[in-house]
C-alpha cells in the first residue's frame, strides 16, 4: 500500500490518495477536498484507477471536489450521509468491514465533531478525518459532544496497536503511540477524570 | 509505504525490516548487516530511499545529503553526526529517535513525524518543514533559523537554547511547550499558536 498526502490550501484539508501498489493499480481517495493539477499529475503519471471516494464526514471543505472527481474519475462515493454534494452515496451506517477492489477497510463510526464522522482503517493506516488529530481532538459544537468524541476516540481508535499510523484530515500524521502519550486534549481529559473534575 | 507485516518475535508488534520476518531490533547481527548494507548501497547508487523500516537503528556519520527518503520508518533510532542537508523527506517516521550533532540545513520535509525525539545540537537552518509532527520533543541547542515551519506542530515540547529566527511560523503550534532561552526574532509569532 502507498499513501500520498495532498494538502488542499482551501480549507487546509489533507486529501489522501491510497494506492494498492506503485503504479498501474487501483486507488482510493479519502476526503475529496480538492482535485488540482498536482493530484491529477500523480494519478495519471502512476496510471492509477480511482475505485472509490471515501468521505470521513459531510463538511463542505472535505467534499468540495467530489463532483469534480465524479466527472473525471467516475466511481462510487462511500459516506455516512445519503448524499454528498448532490451525489448519491453508498451509505455506511455503523462499524463494519468492507472490501473495495484490492482494499479491505474497517469503518468506524466516531461521532462528536459531526454526527456522520467515519474513520477508515486500511492495513496499518488510520484515516481519522476530523476526530483524532496529531496532539489534539477535533473541535465540537458543545461540551457534551466533546465528551462523546473523546469517549469514542478512546474506545474505537486508541484501541489499535501503538504502531498504527494516523493520517488526520487536518495537520500532520502521527502514530497511535504518540497520541496515547502526548495528545494534549486526551491527557487533559484523563487528568480531569482522575481528579473527579468531570 | 513500508510493510505493515508485524515482527515474528514474541510480543513485538513493530514492523519488519523487509525481506526478513523480524523488525530490525530483533534481527540477528547477520540480518542487520544485510539491511544496513542494502541501505548504504541505496544511498550510494540512488537518490531515493523508500519503503525502508529500520526500528532501533544506530547511525553515525551517515551521509543522506541531497537524497530523498519516502514512506520510511526509523522509529527509536539514533543518529549521530549524520548529514541530512538538502535532503527531501516525505511521509516518513522518525519518532522517538535521538539526533545528536546532525545537519538538516535546507531540508525539505513534508508530512514527517519526529515526535518524542531528543534533538541536540542540530541545525535545521533554511529548511522547509511542512505539516511535520514535532510533538513532545526534547529540543536542546538547535537552530531552525530562516526556516518555513508552516503547519508544523511542536506542542508539549521542551525547547531550550534554540533559535527560530526569521522563520515562517504561520499555524505552527507551540501549545504547552516549555520554552527556555528560545529566540523568535523576526519571526511571525502573531501567526503561531502558543496557547
Amino acid at each position: 500500500m502507498r499513501v500520498y498526502c495532498h494538502f488542499c490550501e482551501t480549507g487546509q484539508v489533507n486529501t489522501y490518495l491510497v494506492c494498492s501498489g506503485e503504479r498501474d493499480c487501483s486507488a482510493l481517495i479519502i476526503d475529496p477536498a480538492d482535485l488540482d493539477n498536482e493530484l491529477i499529475r500523480i494519478i495519471e503519471s502512476h496510471n492509477l484507477t480511482i475505485k472509490a471516494l471515501l468521505v470521513t464526514h459531510n463538511h463542505e471543505n472535505h467534499v468540495r471536489a467530489a463532483g469534480k472527481f465524479q466527472k473525471i474519475y467516475p466511481c462510487p462515493v462511500y459516506a455516512y450521509s445519503r448524499t454528498i454534494s448532490g451525489i448519491s452515496t453508498v451509505q455506511l451506517k455503523e462499524t463494519l468491514k468492507m472490501n473495495i477492489e484490492d482494499f479491505t477497510a474497517d469503518v468506524l463510526h466516531v461521532p462528536g465533531h459531526s454526527d456522520d464522522s467515519l474513520v477508515y482503517v486500511i492495513e496499518n493506516a488510520i484515516f481519522s478525518g476530523d476526530t483524532l488529530q496529531a496532539g489534539r481532538v477535533s473541535s465540537t459544537s458543545s461540551f457534551s459532544k466533546r465528551a462523546d468524541l473523546i469517549r469514542n476516540i478512546s474506545k474505537k481508535i486508541l484501541c489499535y496497536d501503538d504502531n498504527y499510523l494516523l493520517f488526520p484530515a487536518h495537520g500532520c500524521p502521527s502514530k497511535i503511540r504518540i497520541e496515547r502519550m502526548m495528545n494534549y486534549d486526551m491527557l487533559e481529559t484523563s487528568v480531569a477524570l482522575s481528579e473527579n473534575l468531570l | 509505504m513500508f510493510t505493515s507485516q508485524i515482527c515474528s518475535h514474541p510480543g513485538c508488534k513493530s514492523y519488519v525490516s523487509a525481506p526478513f520476518g523480524t523488525c530490525f531490533h530483533h534481527s540477528g547481527s547477520k540480518e542487520k548487516e544485510i539491511i544496513l548494507e542494502s541501505l548504504r548501497k541505496t544511498l550510494s547508487s540512488r537518490t531515493t530511499v523508500r519503503d525502508v523500516s529500520i526500528i532501533g537503528g544506530d547511525f553515525e556519520n551517515l551521509d543522506i545529503s541531497g537524497k530523498s527518503i519516502w514512506a520510511s520508518n526509523f522509529s527509536f533510532s539514533t543518529f549521530r553526526s549524520c548529514d541530512f542537508s538538502s535532503s527531501r523527506i516525505s511521509t516518513s517516521f522518525f519518532d522517538m529517535c535521538i539526533f545528536i550533532d546532525c545537519v538538516f540545513s535546507e531540508l525539505s520535509a513534508r508530512y514527517c513525524v519526529f515526535s518524542g525525539s531528543r534533538i541536540t545540537r542540530c541545525s535545521f537552518a533554511m529548511s522547509t518543514m511542512f505539516n511535520c509532527n514535532l510533538i513532545g520533543l526534547d529540543c536542546l541547542d538547535n537552530d531552525f533559523s530562516s526556516s518555513d515551519l508552516y503547519f508544523s506542530n511542536f506542542s508539549m515540547s521542551r525547547i531550550e537554547n534554540t533559535k527560530f529566527e526569521d522563520c515562517n511560523i504561520k499555524r505552527t503550534n507551540y501549545k504547552a511547550c516549555a520554552l527556555k532561552n528560545v529566540s523568535f526574532r523576526y519571526s511571525n509569532t502573531q501567526d503561531a499558536y502558543f496557547s
